[in-house]
């Protein structure tokens, strides 16, 4: 979390990283991936995601979301989880059907008897 | 995703630092035990560079389970922090794997995968690899199908045969972010877009038998004031013009440290890149490009674009010290 604060530190904070960062072949140097082609009018407008009362947002754990859908509780419809930059796991219970979640507040998924979590820095 | 074919359910995930993989086995109904973290067959953890000296080296690591090779256990696909994948191939069996100890890269024809960028950022403006499998053509082979920094989401088409996957030049489902991603400007009746740095999943979610797209981004907004004047309007777009060219130089003068370093590095191997000289080497460098009275005035200047922002934003809700907000939305991209 140091110094991600703005857009010329967070450049700094990573530029920092990418020096260390080595493949057998220097990675920086590698070009990007030329795009094919571009798919036109593939999706509907995107939405966010809501619970009960609120757009689902790890913008305090600055943002970073990580979404998954499983079937976590074993009820038979799947539940949303989302990874953020806090390292944590949010579980949104889908008190729904699978054709149309309804999430529940999130919880902290547990692990061990522990909030599940992996590190971020 | 069942990692160890238990029948349970598991939760895996990769790290920003160290990059580790890790694993929290699932014991059903919900219940995960502790995280471990995943190794190859000889104890170490998978990292991007196996042999790293340094613990930065591998730094952000994004899993995908798939059987690579069709014989029927599950191999790790790793997507980087510089955009590029590789393999760790299962030489156990799908309830005990024992994953190699080599990385393998992947290639699209001969060259490595990496992730499409932002032509127009100076730093390459690729990486965040992170990718997930789904036959997204339904021609009942899988592809590969990946988030990136600048916020696209592309499907890199698997051309080849069961157990010989070929990937074909990729193919953006979802286009890049048009920002940078930090303290976007902000109408207050105005919805944001998504951001950068999209990690996805892929499913049906609405059950159309479709595959659809879910996307967490990350992006920081500045809310504009509602009762700006025409003439704050005007003082607002300037302040913004000039920050931006700030911090583009700004990040100029990083990428060419950035070269300058590889340039001081060259003939050096670059496991060797990390030793403590090396890395005090760095430092120096970085150091002297810092006390230059140049880069001291160009961050001088962002510094006071940033002091001036507040008299035309709304105040943060948060107390970060920075005017800006951030986010990070799960968008639904339901295919047509």
């Amino acid at each position: 979390m140091r110094c991600l604060k703005r857009p010329c530190l967070v450049v700094i904070c990573c530029s920092l990283a990418l020096p260390l960062a080595a493949d057998d072949e220097d990675p920086t140097a590698l070009a990007p991936d030329q795009v094919a082609r571009v798919e036109k009018d593939l999706f509907h407008p995107p939405v966010r995601l809501t619970t009960f009362d609120r757009i689902i947002d790890s913008g305090p754990a600055w943002g970073h979301s990580g979404p998954w859908v499983e079937d976590v509780d074993g009820d038979g419809v799947k539940d949303l989880i989302v990874g953020d930059f806090s390292g944590l796991f949010k579980l949104y219970r889908n008190l729904g059907s699978n054709e149309q979640p309804r999430y529940a507040l999130a919880v902290n998924l547990q692990a061990g008897g522990v909030d599940a979590k992996v590190p971020i820095y | 995703m069942d990692f160890d074919g238990d029948g349970h359910l598991d939760l895996v995930s990769g790290s920003y630092d160290p990059g580790e993989l890790y694993l929290f086995r699932g014991e059903g109904k919900g219940k995960f035990a502790a995280r471990e973290v995943i190794n190859d067959k000889s104890g170490q953890p998978i990292l991007r560079v196996p042999d790293q000296k340094h613990r930065v080296e591998s730094f952000g690591s994004w899993m995908a389970l798939v059987d690579w090779d069709a014989d029927g256990d599950l191999d790790i696909l790793v997507g980087t922090y510089v955009g590029t994948m590789f393999l760790r191939f299962n030489e156990g069996t799908r309830t005990k794997p024992a994953y190699a100890t080599e990385n393998v890269w992947v290639q699209v024809g001969d060259k490595r995968l990496r992730v499409p960028g932002d032509a127009n950022d100076v730093t390459g403006g690729s990486g965040h690899a992170n990718p997930v499998i789904a036959d997204w053509d339904g021609d009942g082979l899988w592809d590969i199908v990946t988030g990136a920094s600048n916020g696209g989401v592309y499907c890199y088409r698997n051309a080849g045969q069961p157990g010989k996957p070929r990937f074909e030049s990729p193919i953006a489902l979802v286009p890049a972010h048009s920002g940078d991603g930090y303290g976007e400007l902000l109408e207050a009746d105005q919805d944001p877009q998504p951001g950068i740095r999209s990690q996805i999943a892929v499913t049906d979610y609405d059950g159309d038998g479709k595959l659809d797209v879910l996307l967490g981004d990350f992006c920081s907004y500045l809310h504009i004031k509602k009762d700006l004047t025409a003439e704050q309007r005007r003082d607002l777009e300037k302040l913004r013009q000039g920050q931006d060219d700030t911090s583009k130089g700004l990040r100029e003068a990083m990428a060419a440290l950035r070269k300058q370093f590889a340039e001081a590095m060259k003939g050096v191997p670059q496991s060797e890149w990390h030793t403590q000289a090396n890395m005090d080497k760095w430092q120096k460098m970085y150091q002297e490009m810092q006390s230059s009275p140049a880069y001291k005035a160009k961050r001088e200047e962002y510094e006071q674009f940033q002091r001036a922002l507040p008299k035309f934003v709304e105040p943060p809700d948060n107390n970060r010290g920075s005017p800006d907000t951030p986010h990070g939305y799960v968008w639904l991209f339901r295919q047509k």
